[in-house]
């Protein structure tokens, strides 16, 4: 993204250190191993003197040198901090890490491709996905968060009149509450059609304007969901631009992250007879910010450009592209 | 302009189309007092042919075709050596081949290198271990959909699969698909520029071919690959094999999805999401499950890794 290499490589180790955060705090075996040294666990947030002392008896037993055998707790503290908010995260400390929670063959694999900068396959977190009080808007119409999204793919047509013409997403959401039979559909007003496939049963009929340019609607499930339980949907937008080439928002397309979703596959691709000259893929800061990080990238043989990032957290992510200024289009 | 090659594949899937158990080797088959196993009467499809033509004739003189008449352009059709759009369209008709079925037909006809036929006479014998076939791992799958539909004639017809790749080498242009021979076709979509044209026997029972990327892909990136595979399934409900639908990770997958919805006329009594001990193995753990309103059952899992997982059902009595 950035062309400086210390910033890529520092961009870098804070793609892998969230990652790693991500992994301490995913329910299984890892965030176990940590939780059973807190006395007082608190929702969402890692123990760092816990995870010190998972590191330190993993030591005590495998010491790398002599001076591992006596290492305390305490001693470590400063490291995993650093390495857990992504200020420095060595080699030998994310080694370490690998070694004293025994992360999977290719969570360590994947550990290490971040770590190297391996730039495409990435987390994305950032403060926040829009305004405080269009948040709030959104709260308060579509209540407290009941379900969480596992896997989504956005795939996007842009017609050969260079506009956005229509989306078809397929998502893997998890129930976090009992008792779960619908999810939210927040959308803006350049949404025309919302129609939904499998796992989704109907919409809920009532579309309601919760801010001054944001529709909302829910999506009624196929079966209602007990915590814990998923369901894949799939559902397909269609959308009416006025078809203004100069526009911003009519040359992107963002997915708006207010909590996070796991696992994005992005997809755009453009009609043969109308493509860009330049497709970026971007972060923004937040849905009305400017771009602050951004990466040029090549269409495939299908006209397509596609991204995944593993996790994505109160972030805005896409991508933006630009039309040749006399009109004509660039032949790939 | 039709392509030679393409003309032997189309045929060779037309007759798989004809061999496979359902309708249209039903159509046929009522016709031959012997039918033999993986042979193809032709003056019986002649038949079937000219029955259609008696009853909606496409031209002048075809209700007065007569079987034998036909004969030449269905041995033609069959082999291969000429298979023309009116040719397609006379079995098409007569067959009532669906309208996906016409489609994939003709386009393999036009020589398209997206479908792969999955036929024995194809199959180029493959020799050494696995592994040794597969060649280094240079890929992972980072996301892996499986969508499959369950026919009204309780048979496992098709299946959908969105995957997402990424490359843990450099200059990965390929990924390798195996299958057993209960797959007709392969048909890529989104993220696939073609297959590799060789389909290779690596065991008695499981086929290889190769999925072309749209793009070559470096170490770390990733690319999202749709594709759908057609069945042939016997249709012998009672076999335990037509009652499966299963995914075998050789290495690791994360985040599998697989859903699995029947047809109205057609529900399974239950329904089971199950771990099996290797391909050959036993059931090592299962769990019953309900269908939703859809009559679909679903399953999500964040890492499947070195072993078999999926869905089982037992028809009613």
């Amino acid at each position: 993204m950035r062309g400086d290499s210390s910033t890529a490589r520092f961009e870098s180790r804070r793609a892998a250190s969230d990652y790693l955060q991500q992994l301490l705090l995913k329910p299984g075996k890892y965030r176990q191993s940590w939780e059973r040294y807190v006395s007082r666990e608190r929702r969402g947030t890692i123990n760092q003197l816990a995870v010190a002392e998972v590191i330190a008896r993993h030591l005590w037993s495998y010491p790398r040198g002599p001076a591992d055998a006596e290492v305390t707790p305490h001693q470590l503290k400063d490291t995993v901090s650093r390495a857990l908010t992504g200020r420095l995260l060595s080699r030998p400390a994310l080694a370490m890490f690998i070694d004293a929670f025994g992360f999977s063959q290719h969570e360590a694999d994947r550990l290490w491709r971040l770590w190297n900068g391996a730039a495409t396959i990435s987390v994305m977190t950032g403060t926040r996905a829009v305004p405080l009080r269009a948040e709030e808007q959104v709260d308060r119409v579509v209540g407290p968060r009941r379900h969480q999204t596992l896997s989504l793919h956005d795939h996007v047509h842009v017609g050969a009149d260079a506009r956005m013409d229509r989306a078809r997403t397929l998502q893997v959401i998890e129930a976090i509450a009992p008792g779960v039979d619908r999810i939210p559909f927040v959308c803006d007003t350049n949404v025309l059609t919302l129609e939904v496939g499998q796992g989704g049963k109907e919409l809920s009929g009532d579309v309601r304007q919760i801010g001054e340019d944001v529709f909302s609607t829910e999506i009624l499930l196929a079966r209602t969901l007990e915590l814990g339980e998923t369901i894949t949907l799939e559902y397909w937008t269609s959308y009416r631009f006025p078809g203004d080439r100069g526009d911003p928002s009519e040359r992107e397309f963002r997915r708006a992250v207010m909590r996070q979703i796991e696992n994005l596959d992005m997809r755009v691709e453009f009609h043969p007879d109308q493509l860009p000259v330049s497709v970026w893929w971007a972060q923004w800061d937040g849905i009305d910010g400017e771009v602050i990080e951004r990466q040029a990238v090549t269409l495939d043989n299908q006209y397509s450009a596609h991204r995944y990032l593993r996790s994505l957290q109160k972030t805005v992510a896409g991508f933006f592209w630009e039309w040749e200024e006399s009109g004509a289009s660039k032949t790939y | 302009m039709a392509h030679p090659q393409g003309q032997r594949a189309a045929a060779e899937y037309l007759r798989q189309l004809l061999l496979k158990p359902g309708s249209y080797r039903d159509a046929w088959q009522q016709r031959v007092a012997r039918p033999r196993d993986g042979v193809i009467n032709q003056l019986a499809v002649a038949e079937v042919i000219a029955d259609h033509l008696r009853s909606s004739p496409l031209h002048h003189g075809g209700a007065r075709m007569l079987p034998y008449q036909l004969r030449d352009i269905v041995s033609e059709a069959l082999s291969g050596r000429q298979l023309s759009v009116g040719a397609l369209q006379l079995f098409g008709g007569a067959f009532g081949f669906k309208d996906h079925e016409l489609d994939r037909l003709q386009q393999l006809r036009m020589g398209s290198r997206r479908i792969a036929v999955f036929a024995g006479r194809e199959a180029v014998p493959a020799e050494g271990e696995l592994t040794e076939i597969l060649g280094p791992r240079k890929h992972q799958t980072v996301s892996l959909h499986d969508h499959v539909y369950v026919g009204a004639d309780g048979r496992i017809d098709r299946a959908r699969v969105l995957q997402v790749v990424e490359a843990i080498d450099q200059g990965v242009d390929r990924i390798p698909f195996l299958c057993d021979t209960n797959v007709l076709t392969i048909e890529v979509g989104k993220g696939g520029k073609e297959l590799s044209g060789e389909v290779r026997q690596i065991r008695r029972d499981v086929f290889f071919t190769e999925i072309l990327l749209s793009r070559t892909l470096d170490l770390g990136e990733t690319l999202a690959l749709e594709y759908w595979v057609s069945y042939r399934f016997p249709g012998q409900l009672t076999d335990k094999a037509e009652r499966e639908f299963r995914r075998a990770v050789m290495r690791t997958v994360s985040n599998l999805d697989m859903r699995i919805q029947f047809d109205q006329d057609c529900v399974p009594a239950k329904i089971y999401w199950a771990q099996w001990d290797g391909i050959d193995g036993g059931v090592v753990e299962r769990e019953a499950v309900t269908l939703d309103k859809e009559l679909s059952a679903h399953r999500y899992l964040h890492s499947v890794e070195k072993t078999v997982v999926g869905f089982y059902w037992v028809w009613g009595e």
